[in-house]
């Protein structure tokens, strides 16, 4: 058996007194797509988070590729392979989309011209709204094209893992019907995911296995599949829980 | 010892050490010397109810010194004006300048208001160097006339006296000031804007307030000065000096109530050492402020009664009570007034707008009085917004709101908290270096109805609405549960605990309306069924309670009525049991239908790794 | 005629020097958020080592470099030591008092060793005056507004055409979110200070052969520079130039029109008012904070 390419054990996470993630075990093998789903507070967040080093674990550890990255801050764990399409997309707004598209790459600037262009002329592939847009600013990018950005300018560093936050936030339906395959293509031609979302029903089907967390802990995890017919997972998200 | 036992044991060892400096026969130079001192003394304790209590930076306080000073210089010498009424009109023209210093403060805070303040300072010096005529240029005014007060006239002896009394007016001020509703609207806005403004204090009026006593104070250090020194020049009124009178407040403890005195006693011992080696003393000031910076951010005073709390509360641990606690007499406290069956709160068409995004849209809703009702949705669907609107914190777009039938929407937030809508926020806004009971006592803040008058010169009203409040201060923590830790620092309560501070701060305001921002977020089970029991109480006496929050289960069971939002709009609206069926907010939840393209699903697993876990 | 044309050029000049100065607190603000009061204490360090090393026999194309580098290294130093660990909150103050500490001791060990006095810093530029519509001005002077302007332009292409200034401009914008892209912000910040120093030395070491440099050169062209930053929005570099230079030519037309003295009264008065009318500078963006 393998080892997985990320692995979380015992992660607790806290604002000064605020615990917001209690105690959460998770893994992500190569090539997967995992997901977290859960109501908002649950935690999910503040774990990717301290995964991608943007707040430090209070307590636990975090391996990614066999090496320890919890506490790590998060210019020093982006290089190691783990690039991060954040919450409310988080483009530069000031700048252009080119000039997105190159920050993605800044780790490998001055070391892989050819390559950084090889990619960026494959994410334009991938997302052709993007050529069109390529010098205006990114601020002025609709909530879709701007979420296109932020996965663009992730897949740049030519990550193992592609860490999502909240990709559903704000966007219409319509959308996110786009955007999910895309997240699928790319997982089939050997990208590892990991998901988060609020919209459980868009997680649950692209991804291969699934935590549901509640108040900072794992609730209950398993195949996607099966997840998605469970009832108990609706009724968590809509009060009607009877499971303790 | 506590503040008032330690105000009194300053006042009583000063006097002493004054009484003892005169039996000791001290030289005309050397009594001079003290009464330079004390007289910068006035300057800096003012400046540290600046800084240390409305936490506003101001490098321009040598000017406001400056300004004292050459008023009365300049009505002694060119007007012939007696002492008493010199130093009046001085203490009088700094004060407006003080409140015109913090007319900015409304707009800007930090860095910028001391770039306004440093600009002040300098626009002040370059008037007096100019300003020939009136200012005597770069030579100053000389030849100022030796004080004369009901005939008798102030020589270096007696005016040593006239000087002490001024210093001990000036700490008692500091005293009166600090420990008052002012010194806690003070503290409030400068650890929290948003919650001050959220408890119906008005941040303009108390930042003027700090900056109009520092400036009157050292107004009248500076007129006092003019008549010690029988003249003034610009060189006495620089950056420079701005920048020591700093120094004194953060190397003596800024906000401590003795700290001006030590920082400023040290300093000036240090310039008279000193004193032959100009530039040196340059130098050693540059390198105490980097040094107190370093090594002893909190200043003397500070880091020693930092590390006094530290061995104190080692030996005392505190005993948490349950909540919410029945005992107490809430309907005495809290009176709320309104009848039942009445419309609380109605929205109209209530439309948010920003920058291109339509956070609010077109939203109607009604809240009944004397229920609970909650308002729900993913992520990004506007209850935040709502909520920031119907409590003054943003101004609406479009539409309107009342309030038991009176129009709000626009009125600044703490008007409408005076009106009686209270809120808590989503990420615990404490004054958080504020002991547990004084963020309470915040909260009443705006049923005080004694003046600052009655306030400094301690009349008997005073003290009994303090004593009222306090006792009622304490009723509520009661209430919540933290009477035990009514003297622990806000910022040190677990989290659970500072939830419960923040409602019953909330409750000090006598609120009609209560808003609680997800005041179940990162509470645990038990916690949770304690804020349920509190949210139906407050309804069962007449508190209309709306609630943004996540935690579904808890809103299902603890509302009278939910409204749902989804993308700024009003997708469901009725008791829970009928939302929760609803299929549009099942919808809005959980996402819809297949995304996979061409039916193709997603395996269990992927081929090649190891078994799932 | 020729009166208002000495004022106009010789405003310029003076422009010019806010102006590099200002683009220094400029490129420190957006990097960290936070400026730095030893910043006119740089200019003043450029010129005055340069004398230094050129009265020590060192020909002036050399001496020049060697004190701009030194001054980068100061600048870096007071980033590491002096501004980051005081800037850890988003509205920390601490940066203001340490970097102010080190600006009054900086001066005055400058005028403990190198003594109170102007000492000149010979130039070819400096020595014949241009006449021209009744106005005389040294083409030193002239290399002010020039270099400014200069600065500006090589600032934007900067940060329009490196990866360096994009990161830069990234730093500034959202910090986590430039981690999330391998930036070091830390080491971003390390580097824009050192850049703003370098070109404050700069500024120093060009008008030192027309006003001589001395150790209390550098406090009020420091703060005045600061204040034309924040009047100015500090949001961009062509904002920060524009009011440098204007603000530079009101005040030789104050002196002109009314008196030296009433220069720097007048002018910062201005400068209070503008802030008042428009509280996040003149060309500043409105930053919408959540509640």
């Amino acid at each position: 058996m393998t080892a997985p390419l990320l692995k979380v054990e015992g992660l607790k996470v806290a604002y000064g007194r605020i615990e917001a993630v209690r105690h959460v075990d998770l893994v992500v093998h190569r090539g997967e797509c995992v997901g977290i789903i859960g109501s908002n507070g649950a935690g999910k967040t503040s774990t990717l988070r301290a995964i991608t080093g943007v707040v430090a674990p209070a307590a636990g550890s975090i391996t990614f590729d066999g090496n320890e990255i919890g506490g790590l801050p998060s210019y020093q764990i982006v290089p190691r392979g783990i690039a991060t399409v954040p919450e409310g997309r988080q483009i530069f707004a000031d700048q252009s989309v080119d000039d997105n598209l190159i920050l993605g790459a800044y780790l490998r600037t001055g070391k892989d011209h050819a390559g950084i262009a090889a990619d960026i002329a494959r994410v334009l592939q991938l997302f052709p709204v993007l050529r069109e847009r390529l010098t205006q600013a990114a601020g002025s990018l609709s909530g879709g094209e701007q979420q296109m950005l932020a996965i663009a300018r992730g897949l740049l560093s030519r990550p193992k893992l592609l860490v999502i936050d909240e990709l559903s936030l704000g966007l219409a339906p319509k959308i996110l019907d786009l955007l999910f395959p895309v997240l699928v293509d790319l997982n089939r031609d050997g990208l590892s995911i990991l998901l988060v979302d609020q919209m459980a029903s868009y997680a649950l089907q692209v991804t291969h296995r699934t935590y549901v967390m509640e108040n900072g802990r794992i609730l209950m995890h398993g195949e996607s599949r099966a997840l998605a017919n469970d009832p108990r997972v609706l009724d968590a998200y809509l009060g009607r829980r009877t499971v303790s | 010892m506590t503040a008032r036992q330690q105000f009194i044991a300053t006042l009583l060892l000063g006097v002493a050490f004054l009484l003892l400096f005169r039996q000791l026969d001290p030289t005309g130079y050397q009594i001079g010397l003290m009464m330079r001192c004390m007289i910068l003394m006035i300057v800096t304790i003012g400046l540290n109810i600046l800084i240390g209590h409305a936490g506003l930076v101001s490098l321009g306080q040598a000017a406001l010194y400056g300004l004292g000073a050459y008023v009365a210089a300049w009505l002694a010498v060119k007007q012939g004006v007696q002492f008493l009424p010199a130093i009046i009109a001085g203490v009088v023209v700094t004060g407006v300048f003080g409140a015109v210093l913090a007319y900015p403060t409304v707009r800007v805070r930090g860095v910028y208001l001391a770039v306004i303040t440093i600009a002040f300072g300098l626009v002040f010096q370059n008037i007096l160097v100019e300003w020939l005529p009136v200012t005597g240029g770069t030579q100053g005014l000389i030849g100022i006339p030796r004080g004369n007060v009901f005939g008798i006239s102030l020589t270096r002896p007696i005016y040593f006296w006239v000087v002490a009394g001024c210093l001990i007016v000036a700490f008692i001020i500091q005293y009166n000031v600090i420990h008052s509703r002012y010194g806690r609207a003070m503290r409030a806005t400068a650890q929290s804007e948003n919650a001050a403004k959220a408890l119906g204090i008005n941040l303009a009026a108390t930042r003027t307030l700090a900056f109009v006593i520092s400036a009157t104070l050292a107004g009248l250090a500076g007129g006092l000065y003019t008549f010690l020194n029988l003249f003034v020049n610009y060189e006495t009124f620089t950056f420079f000096h701005s920048v020591s009178f700093l120094l004194m407040v953060i190397l003596g403890g800024t906000g401590t109530l003795v700290g001006p005195v030590i920082g400023t006693s040290i300093l000036t011992y240090i310039a008279e050492i000193l004193q032959d080696l100009q530039e040196w003393q340059i130098f050693a000031y540059g390198f105490l402020l980097a040094a107190v910076m370093f090594v002893m951010p909190q200043g003397i005073v500070g880091s020693f009664s930092a590390l006094w709390e530290r061995f104190l509360s080692r030996s005392r641990a505190r005993e948490t009570q349950g909540w919410p606690d029945r005992s107490v007499p809430l309907l005495e406290i809290l009176r709320p007034g309104e009848e039942r069956g009445q419309i609380a709160l109605k929205t109209e068409a209530l439309t948010l707008r920003f920058g291109g995004l339509t956070a609010v849209d077109d939203v109607s809703l009604e809240v009944q009085s004397g229920t609970v009702h909650a308002l729900i949705g993913p992520n990004g669907a506007g209850k935040s917004s709502l909520l920031n609107l119907i409590s003054g914190f943003y101004v609406p777009t479009d539409g309107r709101i009342t309030f038991f039938g009176a129009s709000i929407a626009g009125l600044p937030s703490h008007e409408l908290a005076r009106q009686g809508i209270a809120r808590t926020f989503q990420n615990t806004e404490l004054f958080g270096q504020m002991s547990v009971l004084e963020n309470v006592m915040a909260g009443f803040h705006a049923h005080y109805r004694n003046s600052l008058a009655e306030t400094l010169l301690r009349l008997p009203r005073f003290g009994r609405e303090e004593h009222r409040f306090f006792s009622q201060a304490h009723q509520l923590l009661k209430f919540v549960g933290l009477a035990d830790f009514a003297e622990e620092e806000a910022r040190n309560l677990p989290f659970g605990h500072q939830r419960r501070l923040e409602i019953a701060r909330a409750l000090a305001l006598r609120p009609k309306m209560l808003l609680l921002d997800e005041p179940a977020a990162g509470l645990i089970h038990s916690e949770i069924e304690d804020l349920k029991r509190l949210i139906r109480l407050l309804a069962d006496h007449g508190i209309t309670v709306v609630l943004v929050e996540h935690h579904v289960e808890m809103v299902m069971t603890v509302s009278d009525h939910v409204t749902v939002f989804d993308y700024g709009r009003v997708i469901a609206s009725g008791t829970a049991a009928q939302v929760q069926k609803n299929p549009q907010v099942i919808e809005a939840y959980f996402g819809h239908g297949s995304v996979m393209p061409r039916g193709r699903p997603m395996p269990a697993r992927v081929e090649h790794s190891g078994a799932a876990e | 005629m020729g009166e208002i044309l000495q004022y106009l050029l010789t405003g310029l000049s003076l422009g010019g020097i806010y102006a590099l100065v200002a683009l220094g607190f400029y490129i420190m603000w957006e990097a960290s958020k936070a400026a730095n009061f030893t910043h006119g204490d740089v200019y003043m360090f450029g010129a005055v080592l340069t004398v230094v090393l050129v009265e020590k026999g060192l020909p002036v194309l050399l001496a020049a470099p060697i004190a701009i580098a030194a001054a980068a290294v100061i600048g870096a130093l007071v980033e590491r030591l002096l501004v980051r660990p005081f800037n850890k909150e988003p509205n920390a103050i601490g940066w203001m008092l340490t970097t102010i500490a080190a600006g009054i001791m900086i001066e005055s060990m400058a005028t403990i060793t190198y003594g109170p006095l102007g000492r000149p810093l010979p130039s070819p530029l400096a020595e014949q005056p241009i006449r021209f519509g009744g106005a005389g001005i040294y083409p030193q002077e002239m290399l002010l507004p020039i270099a400014a302007v200069a600065a500006m332009f090589g600032l934007e292409a900067f940060y329009r055409r490196t990866t360096l200034g994009r990161a830069m401009r990234a730093v500034a914008f959202n910090r986590t979110t430039a981690g999330l892209m391998g930036i070091n912000p830390n080491r971003i910040a390390l580097i824009a200070f050192a850049l703003a120093a370098a070109i404050g030395a700069l500024a120093g070491i060009l008008i030192a052969p027309v006003v001589q440099a001395m150790p209390a050169m550098g406090t009020l062209i420091g703060l005045k520079a600061f204040g034309v930053a924040i009047v100015a929005g500090i949001a961009n570099a062509r904002g920060v130039v524009v009011v440098g230079i204007c603000y530079g030519v009101i005040e030789k037309f104050i002196e002109g029109y009314i008196s030296s003295g009433a220069r720097n009264a007048v002018g910062f008065t201005l400068m209070i008012l503008a802030l008042l009318l428009f509280p996040q500078g003149i060309f500043g963006r409105r930053e919408v904070v959540k509640v």
